[in-house]
């Protein structure tokens, strides 16, 4: 009996058991489904969830200022080489009371060396062999080297606390173009292609232009204006200063526009066939880029041509804007270009990297860039475009204030300085007629207002509207910013 | 009941899961409109949870000191921590598509953004603690009451964080700090009430008040300030330095008359030198902003005190995303200025697809258009009527284009045009004036307009509110020295007869040339015409002339003409190995080597000899034989110190023609190329050796000298 009962006991309770857990299991199963079903619900919200691509190509996309931009172009005049600052902007009378004495270890700071001076017995201070004069309202301090330069200090913000963590070369400039000192990052023109465009669909976003002073040169390369691991349509596109300034523009011979347009028409057909049966974005990319070369053989002759300019521009930029190649004749390029909505025009002038014989072939090379660099600004200016023009003018870093191998009265060479070099801005919201940022009295280190070349670039993009933060794009997992994980907006400088 | 409060139940947990859902792919989200509604109910619902929780809480912490059963505190708290938890789960969803509309960033948010998200998780979580104590008699444990605690800690944080982005950081503080922050509008601000003053009464006032008045001095109005204290008047006009007023606020910080004393708020270095600035400016009472000039360091600091001014902001809807993008073409460019920004900006590129249409198709996003740039293009009357139907454009550049008086007036219409661009147009005076009314107009520029110099010094004093730019005028007082003329071909060898080109890049030169070793100038020398061909060889020397510049520098080129070239070359010493260029073809090929000696075309010899032997198929007639080096002392590059010619009928059997010892020139005369002749009266041979020794030690006196010297050789030329 008690056995039957006990039986029915458990029976009852394995029931009760069973029911609770199916309940219970009823219970979850609902409970996750309502889970799923809000997912669902949300999923709902992602509008490119099902057609792949993500976040970045949102991003690209839209190709839009984040926020209302100041500057709308950049043109930047770089000096590659070096320019020495305290033969530029940054005048330091210390160094000519000091001449010819040690560099205090205190002032050095254990900085490291280059190759070219780590064996030099003694660090001989030596002042600017040029002198220097107040310009302008501003009254900023310019060398006698730059005398156009001063004529528009007032249009001009200095900045004489520039810092940079290469010593070299290479490794300075990259990090200048590219934010970081190892190659194959996307160079800055081309994050801006990336992140805002082309205004003018007709000429590349992003334009290089090369020349070359009489001084000690160093490379420059294609590395440098490389799209890195953003789509190759942001790469930089070099402008030669021959008969054909993009190379392979032109049809070839024997091939006439009509027929260039006929087969480009089939071509297009045949891609577009490819395209419907594999959906690859880069086919209809690389027939935009058929089209834009289509295009640029109307438009780059008639942006390259400087014939048509009035003797009083020819005058302005100096007679060597005429002559294809010069660092002149680029400037006006470089006008011309922004003029017609290029977004970033790359100028490069090599020859400024004075080791030796530093009076006489600095002279060389500002004579080379100082008319023209402030033509440049002016002619900006006259044709309401510099308050949306940002230029840049400099180099990838400072000299020292010790003289490397033997010192003369007037002769003698630096060595590279990365703690301290001086740049100018103008235009593009950026304060006219201002001096930022202080070098010690040794003009060695800097004792105000430091600007990192993160911090530069962040300036920059937040000039033009971007983000530096939220300029991204995800490549090997991670996500990648022109300033790396770093960068502080020089708010003191804009306008 | 009990199937609803089920129901529930589950939603909650099911909204639960869409948060984090939410949070997970946050950046790939978009919103759409009529969500962005529920978003912007964030702060009506917020309240809910922070009430009902506060109560659940009240309840929890205080209910057995009511003497109310266990039962029944749990009932009513369930119900409010139930309440809460939904009421909490909605407003951070809310929340969440709020903040997908942009604008809310920086730590503050994130704060209150995570804590949000936190309190809305941590309270459902007690919500279901709760539940499973549903049938217990004693009071609430421990772990409950600590949770709870938590939560409400949370609930504070995170409102503060909230009411810190809505109100602003210092919202809490500010009547504390009485540090008032307000906005400066620069056309209408007057430097003393609204720069000035503010200061005063902010870090003086606590003191130097009608009931205060320390020292005698009473800073509350402008007759009080003139007035000063015991110790006299605060300010003399102009001069920081005798104003005591400046005088005080610069003592040191222990000195028993600095001012504001220690102890108490300081002027900030701004402040400080604001306050200077307007002594100095003459401590004007009533002085406007925009009576100083642009320039003036009292605008930079009242930017460093009050922040820029506000940013434009603008009254009319975007325009449909789709008709923006029908109306971009490769050669018209519609872009919003930002993300989100309903204003657009226009350009044109491509002036031979720029058509009568072009414009007039922009109507449909007329009032849109804030900036748009027509430069180079061929404007036509029916344009002047289009554009006067984009009533808000702020910005306009018509460079280089057709437009003349008639648009003064229409452009002087467009009300809220900021800055108009018309370099290089026909506008004259009657059309810039008409212009120049238009009402929130702030720059001009009118560049290579014909506008004369007068005429623009006049409406500049005329429209002091217009900045007038002028740009860059050639005035004829620059003259820059003209670049130097090419000649081409660049080679200075020919084999018959070679034609002579010269080329200037600037249009309009005049090219003075002679051949006869004369200088050229700008008075006798042949003016060049047209390309010419020379047989014999010859050195020209070109000048470049232009009214209004000064002359070229001079450019020599000597053409030298090669009367045989030899069957077979050898090269009896091998050149250095860096600058070796095309071996022996290099003496031959009748191209000269550029300045840069490393360029493939130069054979380069450091110290040591270079000797040719050349082979010809007939006997030949010899007069003279020619070498061509460069020169480049400071590179060590000097001419050879010895050339020897050795001729005959093969190599056995040649005899030495000659020795010839070129002359070392001072470093002031070396040209960067020489020919050295050697002459002889006509000697027959089939075989010919040249010989060119360096020095083995440079002179002294000379760049480099007692090492080793470099010859270059790039052509040898027989006569």
């Amino acid at each position: 009996m008690s056995k039957v009962h006990m039986k029915k006991d458990e029976l009852i309770e394995k029931e009760v058991k069973q029911a609770r857990l199916f309940q219970n299991r009823r219970q979850f199963l609902s409970r996750l489904s309502i889970g799923i079903g809000s997912a669902a619900l949300g999923s709902l919200l992602i509008p490119d969830l099902f057609s792949g691509g993500g976040a970045d190509k949102e991003a690209m996309a839209g190709r839009l200022p984040h926020f209302a931009p100041k500057a709308k172009r950049v043109i930047y005049l770089f000096q590659s080489g070096g320019v020495s600052q305290l033969e530029s902007f940054d005048p330091k009378p210390k160094l000519r009371e000091m001449m010819g004495q040690d560099l205090p270890e205190s002032i050095r700071g254990g900085q490291r060396l280059t190759g070219m001076t780590s064996g030099q017995a003694s660090f001989p201070l030596v002042g600017s062999y040029y002198d220097f004069a107040q310009y302008g309202k501003s009254g900023a301090w310019v060398s006698d080297l730059f005398p156009y330069m001063g004529k528009v200090a007032d249009d001009l913000c200095i900045i004489r606390s520039l810092h940079t963590d290469a010593i070299n070369h290479d490794p300075a400039i990259t990090f200048f173009q590219t934010g970081a000192q190892q190659g194959n990052r996307p160079s800055m023109g081309a994050w801006l292609s990336y992140g805002l465009g082309s205004d003018n669909q007709n000429l590349p976003a992003f334009c290089v232009l090369v020349s070359k002073g009489k001084g000690n040169g160093q490379g420059v390369y294609a590395k440098l204006w490389t799209n890195g691991f953003l789509d190759s349509v942001h790469q930089g596109v070099q402008f030669m200063g021959g008969p054909d300034p993009v190379l392979y523009l032109n049809n070839p011979p024997g091939t006439d526009k009509v027929s260039r347009r006929a087969l480009l028409d089939k071509l297009a057909e045949l891609n577009q066939l490819q395209f419907d049966a594999f959906g690859d974005p880069e086919i209809s990319a690389r027939v935009q880029q058929y089209e834009m070369a289509y295009r640029m053989q109307t438009s780059v002759p008639e942006v390259t041509d400087l014939s048509k300019e009035p003797d009083h521009i020819v005058k302005l930029y100096g007679a060597d804007c005429l002559v294809p190649g010069t660092y002149a004749a680029n400037c006006l390029l470089a006008r011309k270009l922004s003029e017609n909505g290029v977004r970033f025009v790359q100028l490069y002038h090599q020859g400024w990297d004075q080791h030796g014989n530093l009076p006489l072939e600095m002279a060389g090379q500002a004579k080379d860039v100082d008319q023209a660099s402030a033509a440049l600004v002016t002619d900006l200016k006259q044709r309401g475009l510099l308050d949306e023009t940002l230029v840049i003018w400099g180099g990838e870093f400072g000299r020292t204030n010790y003289c490397q191998g033997k010192l003369e009265h007037n002769n003698y060479g630096r060595d590279h300085h990365p703690r301290c070099f001086s740049v100018w801005m103008a235009g593009g919201g950026i304060k006219p007629g201002m001096v930022y940022g202080e070098t010690d009295e040794f003009g060695y280190n800097i004792v105000k207002n430091p600007v990192h070349i993160h911090d530069f670039h962040a300036t920059i993009l937040h000039q033009l509207g971007l983000d530096h933060e939220k300029l991204t794009y995800r490549h090997l997992g991670r996500r990648y910013r022109l300033t790396d994980v770093f960068g502080e907006v020089v708010k003191d400088i804009l306008v | 009941m009990k199937s609803i409060q089920s129901l529930l139940l589950n939603l909650l947990i099911g909204l639960n899961v869409f948060i984090l859902f939410f949070l997970l792919f946050e950046s790939r989200i978009v919103v759409p409109v009529a969500f962005q509604l529920v978003g912007r109910m964030h702060p009506l619902l917020l309240h809910f949870p922070i009430v009902l929780l506060v109560l659940a809480w009240l309840l929890a912490c205080f209910g057995n000191r009511l003497n109310l059963q266990q039962a029944i505190t749990w009932r009513f708290v369930h119900a409010m921590l139930f309440a809460s938890a939904w009421s909490a789960a909605i407003t951070v969803v809310a929340g969440l598509l709020l903040s997908k509309e942009g604008g809310y960033e920086g730590n503050g948010f994130l704060w209150h953004k995570w804590m949000g998200v936190a309190l809305c998780f941590m309270v459902t979580a007690l919500l279901w603690y709760h539940w499973q104590m549903r049938n217990k008699e004693s009071k609430y444990d421990r772990t409950f009451l600590a949770g709870l605690n938590l939560s409400l800690v949370a609930l504070i944080l995170v409102g503060h964080f909230g009411a810190s982005l809505t109100h602003g950081e210092d919202y809490l503080l500010e009547p504390l700090r009485r540090n008032e922050q307000k906005t400066l509008n620069v056309e209408t601000a007057v430097v003393f009430p609204d720069l000035v003053y503010p200061i005063l009464q902010a870090k003086c006032l606590g003191c130097h008040s009608k009931n205060k008045a320390k020292g005698g001095l009473i800073l509350a109005d402008t007759s009080a300030v003139l007035k000063g204290g015991e110790n006299g008047p605060l300010l003399v006009k102009g001069s920081a330095e005798e104003s005591l007023i400046i005088q005080r606020l610069l003592l040191d910080l222990d000195h028993e008359h600095r001012m504001p004393p220690k102890g108490k708020p300081q002027l900030t270095p701004e402040e400080l030198a604001l306050i200077k600035a307007w002594v100095i400016s003459g401590a004007d009472f009533n002085r406007p902003l925009s009576a100083m000039p642009l320039d003036d360091t009292l605008y930079h600091l009242a930017e460093a005190v009050y922040g820029p001014a506000a940013k434009e902001s603008y009254d009319f809807p975007a325009a449909d995303a789709k008709t923006i993008a029908a109306l971009n073409t490769p050669y018209r460019t519609v872009k919003p200025l930002s993300h989100a920004s309903p204003a657009l900006a226009v350009g044109f590129y491509g002036k031979a697809f720029y058509t009568k249409q072009s414009l007039q198709e922009l109507s449909p996003i007329n009032r849109q258009i804030v900036s748009l740039t027509l430069s180079g293009m061929p404007l036509s009357a029916e344009d002047r009527e289009t554009l006067a139907s984009f009533v808000n454009l702020r910005e306009l550049i018509l460079n280089n284009t057709p437009v003349d008086d008639t648009w003064g007036e229409l452009l002087g219409q467009l009300l809220k045009l900021h800055k108009i661009s018309l370099s290089s147009t026909s506008i004259t005076e009657t059309g810039l004036t008409r212009l120049l009314s238009a009402p929130d107009l702030r720059t001009v520029y009118v560049w290579n307009t014909g506008i004369g110099a007068d005429v623009l010094e006049r409406l500049q004093q005329e429209h002091q509110e217009v900045r007038i730019e002028r740009g860059y005028v050639d005035d004829g007082n620059v003259v820059l020295p003209l670049n130097e003329p090419l000649i081409t071909p660049a080679s200075g060898f020919f084999r018959d007869e070679v034609q002579i080109a010269l080329s200037h890049p600037i249009p309009g030169v005049e090219l003075r040339y002679t051949v006869d070793g004369s200088e050229p100038d700008s008075l006798h020398s042949m003016v060049y015409d047209t390309p010419y061909r020379v047989k014999s060889a010859v050195d020209i020397k070109v000048k470049a002339y232009k009214t209004g510049w000064l002359s070229s520098s001079k450019v020599v080129r000597s053409f030298h003409r090669s009367g045989y070239t030899p069957h077979q070359v050898s090269l009896m010493d091998r050149p250095h190995p860096q600058y070796r260029g095309r071996e022996t073809l290099t003496l031959f090929d009748l191209e000269s080597g550029g300045s840069n000696h490393a360029d493939g075309k130069w054979l380069g010899f450091h110290g040591q000899r270079m000797g040719t032997s050349m082979y010809f198929d007939t006997d030949i007639r010899i007069d003279t034989v020619g070498v061509s080096v460069k020169q480049d002392y400071r590179s060590h590059i000097y001419p050879p110190k010895t050339i020897e010619i050795w001729g005959g009928a093969d190599s056995v059997s040649a005899r030495l023609l000659g020795r010839f010892h070129p002359e070392l020139l001072k470093q002031d005369q070396v040209l960067p190329r020489r020919m050295i002749h050697a002459a002889f009266d006509g000697k027959t041979v089939s075989y010919l050796r040249v010989t060119a020794e360096p020095f083995g030690s440079i002179p002294d006196g000379y760049p480099g000298g007692g090492h080793p010297s470099w010859i270059f050789v790039d052509e040898i030329i027989i006569h």
